[in-house]
């Protein structure tokens, strides 16, 4: 974690409400010994002796807002409240996000029946399957003190027909279209066996694949982009520089994306690239990655799922590597295939 | 190539304004970079 100052690093200095991480950025045009004549930013060399060399002059510093426990831990570190954090569930897309819980809308608590067995039933479910003193002091302010906490509507309640209600609704919905999700089937070609090396892979035998849901890429991008978390996105490629003392020369460092050739090349070409008519806004490159891994469910049993996830890399990968930072957005779900057997020709 | 439907290859061609979390306009390129490894909790990069 190079970027760092040292002596910031004590948790003794964390009584301020927000630690800046980065050095401050000193508007003077200076000439970055890599880029020749193309005027760049610089800043300051921090205790490290890092410094960014910006090549157009950055709108917004992320890092400005990021304290220091979000990127790494220590038992003596303050923690502070940051407005980025993300419910788990708005990796599935925006609407989503909204948990039962939060939402005013009554229909919202489908598939239960009212606020108090929602609330109910997302305490069991939530948090920890281990229930401590932790998950309790939830059961007390989240459930029953709950302001529409009811107890006449746990009359007649029966744990097992909530969680049938539950099953039911999973299985008639799926994955809800209005969050953007869709269904849709996928071709595949299939090897061909005794085929010679020349036949067309047109002639290969097709396979249809359904059930894949999927959401489009717009939607997921946008929603990124407008979320709280969109505050940590570096939207401005730099080149990072280590310089160990004046008298020597500047040694390049690259630990991200947004501070790599590829994003630089990127930004330039859309920075040189006709402007759209009447457009004078800036232009950002929205660096995305997708990943793709199959994964268990559940600790016992055959449950599984293979995502295929996007991933921005404007983002911090300290931020990005968090799970708790949920910045992993759902785009598909694979099917696993099990009828494969009976094309075989 | 699910993914990369009409609406998707418009934006990449001419961007798309987006409101970002400090209230500025601005015009994103989606452009996709490919990093493969496995476990992406142990980023390096």
């Amino acid at each position: 974690m190079p970027e760092y100052p040292r002596e910031e690093m004590q948790p003794t200095q964390l009584n301020e409400s927000q630690w800046s991480p980065s050095p401050s950025l000193s508007m003077s045009s200076a000439v970055s010994a890599a880029d020749g004549a193309m005027p760049t930013f610089d800043t300051e060399p921090d205790e490290f002796g890092l410094f960014r060399s910006y090549i157009s002059c950055p709108t917004f510093e992320p890092d400005e807002e990021i304290p220091l426990d979000s990127i790494c831990d220590s038992e003596g570190f303050a923690v502070v409240k940051v407005n980025f954090t993300k419910d788990w569930s708005s990796v599935f897309g925006p609407r989503s996000s909204k948990s039962p819980v939060e939402s005013a809308n009554p229909n919202s608590f489908a598939p239960f029946l009212g606020a108090t067995v929602s609330r109910l039933m997302s305490w069991v479910y939530g948090g920890s399957n281990m229930k401590s003193v932790t998950e309790l002091d939830k059961l007390v302010n989240d459930v029953i003190l709950a302001d529409d906490f009811d107890r006449v509507h746990l009359k007649g309640f029966s744990a097992a027909w909530e969680l049938k209600r539950l099953d039911e609704y999973e299985q008639h919905t799926k994955f809800p279209s209005k969050d953007g999700w869709k269904e849709t089937s996928v071709k595949i070609r299939l090897p061909a066996e005794k085929a010679h090396l020349s036949t067309s892979e047109e002639k290969t035998p097709e396979f249809e694949v359904n059930g894949v849901f999927y959401r489009p890429l717009i939607g997921v991008i946008i929603s990124a982009f407008q979320e709280a978390a969109a505050e940590t996105f570096h939207i401005t490629p730099f080149r990072l520089f280590w310089q160990r003392s004046k008298d020597e020369p500047a040694e390049r460092v690259i630990s991200e994306l947004y501070n790599s050739d590829a994003m630089i090349a990127e930004h330039q070409k859309i920075q040189v690239q006709p402007r759209e008519p009447g457009c004078t806004l800036e232009t950002v490159v929205g660096a995305i990655m997708l990943w793709s891994d199959s994964t268990h469910l559940t600790t016992f049993g055959t449950a599984s799922l293979w995502p295929i996830y996007a991933y921005f890399r404007n983002q911090s990968k300290y931020i990005r590597g968090k799970p708790t930072s949920f910045a992993a957005h759902h785009i598909a779900y694979i099917p696993s295939v099990s009828n494969i057997q009976d094309l075989s020709i | 190539m699910l993914l990369l439907d009409p609406a998707f290859m418009h934006a990449y061609e001419h961007g798309i304004v987006i409101q970002f979390a400090d209230g500025i306009l601005r015009r994103i390129f989606p452009r996709l970079f490919t990093y493969s490894a496995d476990y992406p909790e142990k980023y390096v990069i």
